[in-house]
């Protein structure tokens, strides 16, 4: 399935089980309030357990969740796909929580967790730093306070946050990440800050779902006319879970645009897609588009350094060992499932060269 | 300054136009407010007179969030030399537009002030009224060549359905007409009432991007510039499509047809696909879908011209024609806002000369029987 | 720059694959009035009288199927196709505004006020000193012709006479090779 080569997984979801597993990476007055307050879970609409698409059914465990041990990775994707490096982008909700005390001791504890309970279990994999956005400030402080360690090696936000994440207020975040060489992982998934769409709350999961695909591009837009791509030129952003298919007219409607209303952000003084290709990636589960129009969209992305693989494990974008999206042409095999994650994430580079 | 200029070329429509160019995208406006006082009641002329426009969002005096990029969003050389705002001269529509390009069908979608999405629906459905009057005793009586849509308070499906009603029959009238931003996503059953009796009189919905729907333009907050504003619309567009989709509005009303206006369209394929991927492992929460979504979109969906997404590659939007079907794109000049396309050069050189003629004229013929 | 009017550089790049992907007219309507025809020579167009055209003003005129805007930047003249190499907005009708750049985001430099014509329609803009387009100067321009100042003395000696109105020796005028 991967030709022999051994493939870099840039998108895993472990799953917390609970608000009692991160207790024990909480100070005491946390750790009291989870207890004393009653706070059990911090799972997220945005991937409800019970969903089909949050837990693919094989994957799931006797008690219905899924994604909670090592050992479940390890026979469902490290070991059965042969992969060399895996990247953890933890999704618990505490992104979504209101007061940032809070958040930022309760995202402190979800990236101890995953350093104590994943890192520190299985030396094929790595992690992202889950931001507590809540406070710019508290977010580049958990960035400082993790980056030394080696084996984080990019930063998480959500594509439907608070503010566009192109905002200035967000920049220290991006100065930092550059100081480390972290790229900048936008998962999908909102805080709830506003409804998924900008004409409302949807009905339906799958409305919900389909919805990330328009966060996405608002991300895009923003960080490119605020002028943070510009500002940061070795910043790079990969795009998480985002579906892929829409970047391509995305680009061709802002590129037009900008011929003419450029005077508004004279910083982005060249063509933003080149801009956006040379800056930004986008893991390829899911990839939405039948097999035969893949080549097509392929050419329409006129690059083929952007697409990283992932398995999105444990969500359901694939079934049985599917694992590389139909009608990828096997020429862009190497780069997709190894040299592009290698050119993105200096981290996992220096890894694979010592 | 000077303001007006005679055309460039010698008019004409397009030669590959052989069946017609329907212009499906023409905004009129009132001179001035005025012009709605005939079809006003004395209360709601008061209350006009008094507010103003009330939009979901702060500003008044038809003021934007996000500043466009020319007075009224407008084509400079289309202010009417005797004055007035663009497209509210009938004249010079008729010179600069109409005889200029050699229209056969314009298409108006009066966007302001229509008072569609204001916060008092029952002002909102007052001057739908006014803004439909207008437009047969300003315009279409004395245009053969234009027709009308349904302005409808689409905030009050109820009262939007009385005003499909009243029109429906009147050949005047070839559409109804909604904002592409909704208070809650417009395949909402509450907005239902409506496409009721769209596909009842057997008009189209079109939905033209713009208006605010209260909410942040993106679903992370609010962006800075009118570029993202630009960009957006896309976004609302987008998930307008999903909408309709996923609340099953397609298998509720088998007849009704939708049409997209000023959204763009390349990114419709990317959007069919992704309901279709992610509905296969979805399917137990939306029972009501029956059909794949990519078919009712191929079915029930039309699409403009203007701003048509414009690739670095011309070939890339034959694709996206392709996958969306010729048969469902229809040329629109958007006269007389600045983003404007001349019919003569709008459609890019790598569109088959066979697929013209449907986009310039046959596409819209069939869809709106004309 | 030459005098012999060449297409515009638009045109050519719409002619390839990587072209800015819209046809002309030509392809689709030919047209025998269009601007772009070539034509290899070279005509002397007599604008008008200096004071006609005032500093920060302009002037459209016509002429062998041609027109052509000519600006009055603080006395210097300049004249471009009227023609927008993008879909053909008449550039006499543009706003004349300033340029912007940014060294870094958040921060303006505006100069040049007076010296840039954006089009009516998609507002692309144009240097109205050299015609090249801010977004892409070396494949999007507006065709430019040299102008000048030439007393009337000089004007009615050369073979070159203004045939729409009377050229008076004392006074000096906008001359365009077209
Ligand atoms: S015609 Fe489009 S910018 Fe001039």
């Amino acid at each position: 399935m991967f030709s022999g080569y051994r493939p870099i997984d840039c998108d895993l979801h472990p799953m917390v089980p609970g608000m009692k597993a991160l207790t024990p990476y909480m100070d005491a007055f946390w750790a009291d309030q989870v207890v004393e307050r009653g706070i059990t879970t911090l799972d997220s609409q945005s991937w409800p357990v019970g969903s089909p698409k949050t837990i693919r059914a094989d994957w799931r465990g006797p008690n219905g969740r899924g994604a909670e041990t090592v050992e479940q990775l390890r026979a469902q994707v490290l070991d059965r796909f042969g992969v060399e490096t895996a990247i953890l982008n933890p999704l618990y909700g505490v992104q979504l929580v209101l007061n940032q005390d809070m958040a930022v001791a309760f995202t402190r504890a979800l990236n101890d967790w995953t350093r104590a309970e994943w890192l520190d279990r299985d030396d094929r994999l790595r992690a992202s730093i889950v931001l507590p956005m809540q406070s710019v400030e508290a977010a580049v402080a958990e960035v400082e306070r993790l980056a030394p360690d080696r084996r984080f090696v990019q930063v998480l936000a959500l594509a439907l946050g608070e503010d566009p994440l192109g905002k200035r207020q967000y920049w220290p975040i991006y100065e930092a990440c550059v100081r480390h060489g972290l790229p900048l992982g936008i998962h999908a998934g909102s805080a709830y800050r506003h409804p998924q769409t900008s004409v409302g709350w949807t009905s339906w999961y799958l409305e919900e779902y389909a919805a990330n695909q328009q966060g996405f591009q608002s991300c895009l837009a923003s960080l490119l006319t605020e002028g943070a791509l510009v500002k940061f030129p070795q910043l790079k952003v990969v795009l998480l879970e985002s579906g892929v298919t829409w970047l391509p007219a995305f680009l061709w409607r802002l590129q037009k645009v900008w011929k003419g209303v450029r005077f508004e952000i004279p910083w982005v003084d060249r063509l933003p897609a080149e801009i956006i290709r040379e800056q930004v990636r986008l893991t390829v589960q899911p990839f939405d588009a039948p097999a035969e129009a893949v080549p097509r969209v392929l050419d329409h992305l006129r690059s083929d350094r952007m697409l990283l693989w992932a398995s999105d494990w444990p969500h359901w974008q694939f079934d049985g060992d599917a694992a590389v999206p139909p009608g990828i042409p096997d020429a862009l095999l190497l780069k997709l499932l190894r040299e592009n994650a290698l050119a993105t994430y200096d981290r996992i580079r220096e890894g694979a060269l010592a | 300054m000077m303001n007006v200029v005679q055309p460039i070329a010698v008019p004409g429509k397009p030669p590959a136009a052989t069946l017609g160019l329907i212009d499906v995208d023409i905004h009129p406006r009132p001179k001035s407010i005025t012009e709605f006082r005939p079809f006003l009641s004395d209360r709601w002329w008061q209350h006009l007179q008094s507010w103003g426009m009330r939009p979901r969002h702060g500003f008044t005096a038809g003021q934007p969030p996000f500043p466009k990029a020319q007075p009224l969003a407008s084509r400079r050389d289309a202010w009417p030399p005797n004055g007035g705002t663009p497209a509210s001269d009938l004249d010079f529509l008729r010179f600069q537009l109409l005889d200029n390009y050699g229209v056969d069908v314009g298409v108006l979608n009066p966007l302001q002030p229509s008072g569609q999405g204001d916060r008092n629906s029952a002002f909102s459905a007052a001057m739908a009224h006014a803004v439909n009057e207008w437009q047969l005793e300003h315009w279409l009586r004395k245009e053969p060549r234009l027709r009308g849509s349904i302005v409808v308070p689409y905030e009050d499906p109820q009262a939007s359905a009385a005003e499909i009603r009243k029109r429906a029959g009147d050949p005047n009238f070839c559409q109804v007409l909604m904002m592409s931003r909704t208070a809650e996503p417009c395949g909402n059953p509450r907005y239902w009432p409506i496409y009721e009796a769209a596909a009842e009189a057997g008009l189209p919905v079109a939905f033209h991007a713009f208006g605010y729907s209260g909410w942040a333009m993106t679903n992370g907050g609010w962006p800075s510039f009118y570029i993202e504003e630009v960009s957006e619309h896309a976004t609302s567009c987008q998930n307008q499509v999903i909408s309709l989709v996923v609340e099953g509005v397609f298998e509720r009303f088998p007849a009704l047809k939708v049409i997209l206006i000023e959204c763009g369209f390349a990114w419709l394929p990317s959007v069919a696909w992704r309901l279709d991927t992610h509905w296969k492992t979805l399917k137990s929460e939306v029972p009501h879908l029956t059909r794949l979504p990519s078919e009712q979109i191929r079915q029930h969906v039309w699409v403009s011209t203007q701003p048509m997404e414009e690739p670095e590659r011309g070939a890339h939007l034959v694709d996206i024609c392709e996958w969306i079907g010729w048969d469902r794109i229809l040329f629109a000049s958007d006269y007389p806002h600045w983003d404007f396309d001349d019919p003569r050069q709008a459609l890019p050189g790598t569109i088959p000369a066979e697929r013209r003629a449907g986009i310039y004229g046959g596409n819209a013929k069939a869809l709106y029987g004309l | 720059m030459g005098a012999t009017p060449r297409p515009c550089t638009a045109f050519e790049a719409r002619q390839g694959e990587e072209g800015n992907l819209l046809p002309l007219v030509g392809r689709t309507a030919p047209n025998p009035l269009h601007p772009f025809s070539v034509s290899l020579r070279v005509a002397k167009l007599v604008v008008g009288p200096v004071s006609e055209i005032p500093p920060g003003g302009r002037k459209l005129v016509e002429a062998e199927g041609k027109r052509i805007v000519v600006f009055n930047l603080s006395g210097e003249f300049f004249a471009l196709s009227d023609r927008c190499p993008h879909q053909g907005g008449s550039l006499c009708a543009g706003l004349v505004s300033g340029h912007v750049e940014s060294k870094e985001p958040g921060v303006y430099h505006y100069a040049r006020r007076g010296e840039m014509i954006r089009c009516p329609w998609h507002y692309w803009e144009f240097d109205i000193r050299t015609g090249k387009s801010w977004f892409d100067p070396k494949r999007v321009q507006v065709r430019q012709f040299p102008a000048h100042v030439e007393s009337g003395a000089a004007l009615v000696e050369g073979p070159y006479t203004a045939e729409t109105f009377p050229v008076r020796v004392e006074d000096e005028y906008v001359v365009v090779e077209a």
